[in-house]
């Protein structure tokens, strides 16, 4: 069964990049481009995994986004990975605070995204 | 020409000579007189100027043209002059404007930002850090009077003279914009800290609703953004009279945030909205030694800007609002290094990935990971 991957980054390049390592794998993928449609669409489709940017433009960044998902009994078991430009103490704290699975900092190798992606849906299943 | 020309080019600011397209000067206002040596009935004394008028009047330049002449002295001014044609008839003009004259003035506050910049910027650090420490020293020897006083100035100044250095930091050259992530409720909660005694000095009440952490986050220098949210408050504060209620209230729109500051049955003139926004200014009716508004909300507006925000005042039928906006969450621009960068990355791996890809596949379909055998956090 191919597992649900929801991708919420603003920058389209990035998402495009992100998607195109994911479809090397067997993933149903689905997108979005702010924080806000990344939560809506969370709860529409409840995804295994949330691939999530950091730094959106709009009223949920991805720190918010990661702990409403955390703190909503209907999602807290997506898995959240949070991707970041930022890789200092402070923000994986900032993460870890939120709720955090997993931290990749861009730029990131696809291998490892894939290989952490695939690592996690294994464990729940 | 005639007396309403001449009444006209007497009063403009602009050096204007009027001239007959054989070149000779038909007319010449005080201000073009004072940059340029004109006689009325000869041609322009400037070999320049008398050049391009001559050039103009055969049509071998296309009108307007722009050219520069210096004025006759020891150390010459610029002067910026184009030729035009006349108003009426064929004639033409020549209008002057003393540009050495206008740089002077913008030179003057240039480096007077640079002089700040340079020589005050960290003795007004050093003086601020140190005040604290002398008036806990004066106050532990019990000195009264004189030098409690002049400690107590001392810290006013070091206040005033913090702020134009701010202002000076924020209209200079020095870059002010970070990517640090600050949320809104910790901003604004600073800011009341830093004002609250103000307000409470002068019985002004500041109530706030909506302060919850739930705020939007946003993205700056969190250094620059805490003073503009103070200077902002302040503002209101200060426009406020004793006894008023201020009603703080955020609200999220779109993609921005506003914080409002609502004062019932406040009024602000025309005058003192303009004020608001200009450092130091008193307006065309202000007299020497009078009390200047201070830096106002111009610092505050100053560092919106470079944030993408700004401040307003809006008027309601019975309250005028203070808002200060900013856009929620990170700035909207797109990182093309960073996504050119993840490109080489992707073209790095892609290779391996299909190879991944294709040993998968020869499996029969196998989709879990071989070389994965738990789920890491990547930290």
């Amino acid at each position: 069964m191919a597992h649900r991957i929801l991708i919420v980054e603003d920058q389209p390049d990035i998402c495009k990049l992100i998607r195109m390592t994911l479809e090397f794998g067997d993933f149903e993928i689905h997108e979005a481009n702010d924080g806000e449609n990344g939560l809506n669409m969370a709860r529409a489709i409840k995804p295994a995994i949330m691939l999530l940017d950091v730094m959106m433009p709009g009223l949920l960044d991805g720190y918010q986004v990661c702990a409403r998902i955390k703190q909503d009994p209907a999602l807290s078991s997506i898995q959240v990975v949070m991707l970041t430009a930022r890789g200092q103490a402070s923000d994986l704290a900032a993460g870890e605070a939120a709720g955090a699975d997993a931290y990749l900092v861009k730029p990131f190798s696809p291998l490892e995204l894939i290989e952490r992606v695939e690592a996690m849906v294994s464990a729940a299943a | 020409m005639n007396e309403a020309f001449r009444q006209l080019f007497d009063q403009v600011k602009s050096g204007v000579v009027w001239v007959q397209r054989d070149g000779i000067v038909r007319y010449a206002n005080k201000a073009a007189v004072q940059m340029t040596p004109v006689m009325l009935g000869q041609a322009m004394m400037d070999p320049v100027a008398e050049r391009t008028v001559k050039a103009g009047a055969q049509g071998m330049l296309k009108l307007p043209f722009q050219f520069e002449l210096t004025t006759q002295e020891a150390h010459p001014d610029c002067i910026r002059a184009v030729l035009i044609g006349a108003p009426v008839g064929n004639d033409l003009m020549v209008v002057l404007n003393n540009v050495s004259e206008e740089r002077w003035y913008s030179q003057a506050l240039e480096n007077l930002v640079g002089y700040i910049e340079a020589e005050m910027a960290k003795p007004i650090e050093a003086l601020a850090q140190k005040l604290p420490q002398i008036a806990r020293i004066v106050q532990q020897q019990g000195a009264m009077g004189e030098l409690a006083c002049l400690v107590e100035d001392a810290s006013s100044l070091s206040v005033k003279l913090g702020k134009l250095r701010d202002l000076v930091s924020v209209f200079g050259k020095s870059a002010i914009q970070r990517d640090e992530r600050i949320l809104l409720s910790d901003l604004l909660r600073h800011a009341l800290g830093e004002v609250m005694p103000a307000a409470r000095a002068r019985n002004i009440t500041l109530s706030a609703h909506g302060l919850s952490d739930d705020l939007p986050a946003v993205y700056g220098s969190s250094h620059w953004l805490s003073k503009a949210m103070s200077e902002y408050l302040e503002q209101s504060v200060r426009s406020a009279q004793s006894g008023d209620l201020i009603e703080l209230s955020i609200q999220a729109v779109g993609a921005r945030v506003n914080v409002r500051a609502r004062n019932q049955g406040l009024f602000v003139s025309h005058h003192e909205r303009r004020g608001a926004f200009v450092p130091f200014g008193v307006g065309d009716t202000g007299k020497p030694g009078e009390a200047r508004q201070g830096i106002g909300l111009a610092l505050s507006q100053r560092i919106l800007e470079q944030h993408g925000g700004c401040v307003r005042i809006e008027d309601e039928f019975d309250s005028v609002d203070f808002v200060l906006e900013l856009p929620a969450g990170a700035p909207n621009t797109q990182d093309a290094q960073l996504s050119v960068e993840q490109a080489h990355r992707y073209a790095r791996d892609m290779s391996e990935l299909l190879t991944r890809s294709m040993a998968r596949r020869a499996k029969g379909g196998d989709t879990a990971p071989a070389s994965v055998t738990d789920a890491p956090a990547a930290r």
